[in-house]
């Protein structure tokens, strides 16, 4: 068990669609921008962040979500980038229609 | 037995209203004999988000909510909004497109309302209580569809 000092926080990522995943480091990043830049490179699309609720604006593009300490996924960008890191579980990348 | 985990009632020991938690912030002492209003917002290295207000309790204004029918939960922060107008109108931003005619919560001809589950882990129906007495217990909010509420009352 890595104590609480740790530099790493490696997460699953998937992308719908692809059933090989990556693996991400949260530590390794300072906000959910330089995040989703890393993954949409990682993953050669579009990511946006939904947090300002302009959903029409971002069906070109793929949606971040991650699924939480409760087991339920939520949409990544509501809560302050430090609660996420100790939240999120897992990362998936979904389409707008199939979220 | 500790009925107040959290330290959100005054009389906890537990309980700073106004002050952080940690002794990174300093090392204040309040013994809480007077009424004080810190007129700015206090953000923890941890992302809680501390009211403006004098009076709120809650330290932590984020609630998951949830709509039925659709896997993807959203997080409001029930301390940025000044009534229930406000966060019915944030709530239609975050489901819009889970709804042919939109949500309209609160309007009695809409097929949806937002209930919550309060700090006793009861669940009710939303807007009943003025919003102030509100933001203090809600726990979690939750979109129903009006004729699929078959939650315990």
């Amino acid at each position: 068990m890595k104590s609480s000092s740790s530099q790493s926080r490696y997460v699953k990522v998937y992308k719908e669609g692809n059933h090989i995943g990556r693996k991400v480091n949260l530590f390794a990043f300072n906000n959910y921008e330089s995040l989703v830049a890393a993954l949409s490179h990682m993953f050669d699309t579009t990511i946006r962040l939904d947090g300002d609720g302009n959903s029409s604006v971002s069906r070109n593009h793929h949606t971040l979500k991650y699924l939480d300490k409760d087991g339920y996924w939520m949409v990544a960008g509501d809560i302050s980038w430090n609660n996420f890191l100790s939240r999120a579980q897992r990362l998936s990348i979904n389409s707008p229609r199939n979220p | 037995m500790d009925s107040d985990p959290h330290g959100v009632f005054p009389s906890s020991p537990k309980y700073h209203p106004y002050y952080p938690q940690n002794t990174e912030c300093g090392g204040v002492i309040d013994l809480g004999l007077s009424l004080r209003t810190i007129q700015h917002e206090i953000y923890h290295t941890s992302g809680q988000k501390y009211c403006s207000n004098e009076g709120y309790r809650r330290k932590w204004g984020y609630v998951k909510v949830t709509m039925d029918g659709f896997v993807v939960g959203r997080k409001v922060c029930v301390l940025d909004h000044g009534g229930y107008s406000t966060l019915a109108h944030q709530l239609e931003d975050m489901f819009e497109m889970q709804s042919v005619s939109g949500l309209r919560l609160f309007q009695m001809e809409s097929e949806f309302c937002l209930v919550y589950r309060d700090e006793e882990g009861i669940w009710r129906n939303a807007g009943d209580v003025p919003w102030n007495e509100f933001i203090e217990s809600v726990e979690r909010l939750r979109i129903t569809r009006r004729n699929d509420v078959t939650l315990p009352f």
